[in-house]
């Protein structure tokens, strides 16, 4: 029975919400007309001139604002336990306490698609809450919706110093995608851009040593790692079962630091001549997807890889298939810890990515910006979420213990519903080990201390658990700790930064599905010798043909003015 | 005389091959979650379990069984057959009688039936929906995940296709001994009709067994969630494509597949349970329906 209502709800769904959310979302602001007029000037009344700015001012009476939640399994069973909501915790007790705010949920998701799909709920009927948490492309179409209000300039006016650095850290103007008609919708929610960049090469050094070989300097280097990786033997069992790289079906994600090497960024839009050109068509990617070729050709990549998803890719790391692999300053807590369960040998190193040229390659940085902060048009506070942005930039330092990660591994800083991160923090932690190692003095807080002590735990005790978070953050250089490759991309400010940064332009929601298809089955059939390199170029235009001119063009007139 | 036996044989042989491939790929990944569900986990991690448990242990059964929210969820689910079994029931059996009248008793009936037909062609659509229970006031309630799908026409039309075809002379009898339509209903139909009712059980009891979506929309705290709806946010993998902020701190727990599938085994054992149970009724049924034909 309630397998009918769903199979209907699912079909019509994914179609339905986005388009909807304008109609809808409209239609209750009309319906309540006393609501639309109470909200026509909530910016007015806030300007300077009235309102005594006070970063920490206190509401008397107490008001409520509503959010709504993402939390994952993970989050549950450690942090959520012992009676502990995100509705009544040491952070909600804090904001009523300090910012006379109420903190209430309209509805918590279990997951991130569980997430998108309640906000496309909530977005089309209208019934959204104070403050929420969008993507760009929702955001686009909140504002069109007219729905939420204009918060540029809160976070200047309301928040305390720690809170504004996070918005002037990098070099890129993070309200770019917020602005509209001269006006900023949202905060964003600044992001490390180094946490989710492909900034790292990842080599077995045990199956280094085993074929003779040094750490790779160029990428001449690499494809003879990787050759040597698959028919040299190198977990010496006297099986042909190893192979030089490891890649999934997501083999552009996978495989970025490879094309970074050659300057290539598939996928990525690039300044080219002061106009912006997609990374996928370029010749930098044509060049590199023939050298895959070469490598599939001669046995060094699974000859199953476009059909393996990540996980699966991990259980062959795990079952000691694989000796290198690019990837993220994690990937030592996630995948690679894995394949120490069976062979505590199994020695994985964080290298910098060598460019083609013999130097280092220029990695693309994440957007660094993890989501937007948006306020509902009818709601009066929006400084609240500034209030609360800096009660949690206060009162986390303070006490990490109680507000940040205690000590047994629970995430409290997830308990309040806005968060404001040190960005690049775990970059900063690996300096401070490398401080502390070096001067022999002791941490300074709390959470330093846990850190040192989780460190210590892998260098003084060779503690397995703890091996991939040494590998991520612990004391040491290039070549030991992931962040050390990290620090030397920011001090040789070696960035790259997509260069489009506005929401998925008309053509990209209508044509975008076509056109990656389209990309990911040419270059499957090229590096796996279907067929062979021309077939570059017949993509190429095909690409352009189907939709890629137009989103160029769209592109371009979004640059053209975001300068 | 061999060739003619080689050609008797050879329908069922082939039959039977294809049959039992399909079987078994249905089977093989329940096998394969059994597997996981009993092995250690380093050994689930490397790929190494395929069909039989290495390293047998139950440690990833007492983690499950001891987690409060799995059976927070069961309960929901428990719940929402114990009101909804019988709602659906009740609400197919009193809606199929009057529509299994020929027209000449019950005049309006043509319009009801193409009325609930066209109800299983065209729906309101999800957003709509959504908003009805919202204003309903339904959101957050067991009432969300059972009324509205709690007439389903598919089951009305099997029903009262079933009440047409018991003889017409019964209920004749019944009416000239004195028995309103309630009686007839009641004492007549209903017991007649266990064949069809069996069946109507195990699809109402599938259903709100396996349903998630419904969960997933209309409850907006996950303590809420029926159980299949809690499930999947326990074993769906994060898109690696779109990793963002610090998803990947989640990435940790996919290595945890023997709980998961722990789960998947305590949460199918009972709906697997159901089965033998009605089985009776079918195949009295089958019988039953063939004697009258």
């Amino acid at each position: 029975m309630v397998n009918k209502v769903r199979k209907m709800i699912t079909i019509l769904s994914a179609a339905a919400v986005v388009s909807t959310i304008a109609a809808c979302a409209n239609n209750t602001q009309t319906s309540d007309p006393t609501a639309t007029a109470s909200a026509m000037a909530p910016t007015e009344s806030q300007s300077p001139e009235e309102v005594k700015v006070d970063p920490f001012g206190k509401y008397d009476p107490p008001i409520e604002i509503t959010f709504v939640g993402s939390i994952s399994d993970q989050f549950e069973k450690t942090t959520l336990t012992d009676g502990v909501t995100l509705e009544d915790n040491v952070w909600t007790k804090a904001f009523l306490e300090e910012l006379g705010i109420k903190v209430k949920y309209k509805w918590i998701a279990k997951s991130p698609e569980e997430y998108k799909q309640k906000l496309n709920l909530s977005l089309a009927s209208g019934d959204i809450p104070d403050v929420m948490t969008l993507d760009t492309a929702e955001l686009q179409s909140a504002i069109k919706a007219d729905i939420i209000q204009d918060v540029g300039g809160i976070i200047e006016q309301y928040g305390i110093d720690e809170v504004k650095q996070n918005y002037t850290t990098y070099n890129f103007d993070p309200y770019i995608a917020a602005k509209n008609d001269g006006k900023i919708y949202a905060v964003p929610q600044m992001w490390s851009v180094s946490d989710n960049a492909s900034g790292i090469l990842w080599i077995r050094q045990d199956w280094l040593e085993k074929v003779g070989m040094t750490p790779p300097k160029t990428m001449d280097d690499v494809y003879a790692i990787s050759k040597a990786f698959t028919h040299n033997d190198p977990d010496g069992n006297n099986k042909n079962d190893t192979f030089g790289l490891a890649i999934s079906k997501d083999y552009i994600q996978d495989l970025g630091g490879l094309f970074y090497g050659y300057n290539a960024y598939p996928g990525s839009w690039m300044e080219k001549d002061g106009q912006l050109v997609n990374g996928s068509i370029l010749p930098e990617t044509k060049g590199v997807l023939e050298n895959l070729a070469a490598m599939y050709k001669d046995g060094q990549i699974d000859p199953e890889f476009y059909v393996k998803p990540a996980d699966k890719i991990a259980q062959d790391i795990a079952s000691q298939k694989h000796g290198m692999m690019y990837g993220f300053m994690w990937n030592g807590i996630y995948p690679l810890q894995d394949s120490r369960r069976d062979n505590p040998g199994a020695d994985w190193r964080p290298y910098l990515i060598p460019a083609a040229d013999g130097s280092v390659a220029k990695p693309k940085a994440d957007s660094g910006i993890a989501g937007y902060y948006v306020v509902n048009k009818n709601f009066k506070h929006p400084e609240a979420l500034v209030k609360m942005m800096n009660l949690l930039k206060t009162l986390g330092p303070k006490d990490p213990n109680k507000y940040s990660n205690s000590a047994d591994g629970k995430e409290l800083w997830k308990l309040s519903p806005v968060s404001v991160p040190t960005l690049e923090e775990n970059l900063h932690y690996h300096k401070r080990m490398n401080e502390l190692v070096k001067s022999g003095e002791t941490p300074a807080n709390a959470v330093e201390q846990s850190v040192f002590d989780k460190v210590k735990q892998w260098t003084d005790k060779k503690d397995e658990t703890v091996w991939g978070f040494y590998r991520m953050l612990g004391n040491g250089g290039v070549g030991e700790i992931a962040q050390a490759a990290i620090e030397y991309y920011f001090d040789n400010d070696l960035w790259v930064y997509n260069a489009y940064r506005g929401a998925p332009t008309q053509t990209m929601s209508d044509k975008g599905s076509t056109l990656s298809t389209l990309e990911s089955e040419a270059f499957v059939k090229i590096i796996t010798g279907q067929k062979d390199i021309g077939e570059f170029d017949k993509f190429v235009t095909e690409w352009k043909k189907l939709g890629g001119d137009d989103i160029t063009r769209e592109v371009n007139d979004w640059y053209a003015n975001a300068k | 005389m061999r060739t003619w036996t080689n050609k008797k044989y050879i329908f069922p042989v082939i039959n039977g091959t294809i049959l039992g491939i399909l079987a078994l790929t249905c089977l093989a990944p329940l096998v394969h979650i059994f597997a996981i569900a009993f092995s250690d986990n380093n050994e689930v991690v490397k790929g190494a379990v395929t069909l039989w448990p290495k390293s047998f242990t139950l440690s990833s059964f007492t983690f499950v069984l001891e987690r409060q929210e799995f059976w927070q969820a069961f309960g929901v689910t428990l719940k929402r057959i114990a009101i909804g079994l019988p709602l659906n029931m009740l609400l197919t059996i009193i809606t199929a009688y009057p529509l299994s009248k020929e027209s000449l008793t019950f005049r309006p009936r043509t319009f009801y039936v193409w009325f609930m037909f066209f109800t299983m062609l065209f729906a309101g659509g999800l957003i709509p929906t959504y908003m009805l229970v919202r204003q309903l006031n339904m959101l957050d309630s067991i009432w969300a995940l059972v009324l509205p799908g709690a007439l389903q026409v598919y089951n009305v039309i099997l029903l009262l296709n079933f009440f047409r075809q018991l003889p017409k002379e019964i209920s004749e009898a019944a009416y000239m001994d004195g028995a309103g339509h309630w009686q007839t209903l009641w004492k007549i139909y209903v017991p007649t009709s266990m064949a069809a009712l069996a069946t109507l059980i195990l699809f109402t009891v599938v259903g709100h067994w396996n349903a998630w979506f419904d969960g997933m929309i209309y409850m907006n705290m996950p303590e809420k969630y029926p159980l299949q709806t809690f499930l999947r946010t326990v074993i769906t993998m994060p898109d690696f494509k779109y990793l963002k902020a610090d998803d990947w701190k989640n990435l940790q727990s996919i290595s945890d597949r023997t709980t998961r599938s722990a789960q998947i085994i305590i949460a199918s054992v009972p709906i697997l349970l159901v089965y033998p149970f009605l089985q009776k009724y079918f195949v009295k049924g089958i019988v039953l329906g063939s004697v009258k034909g």
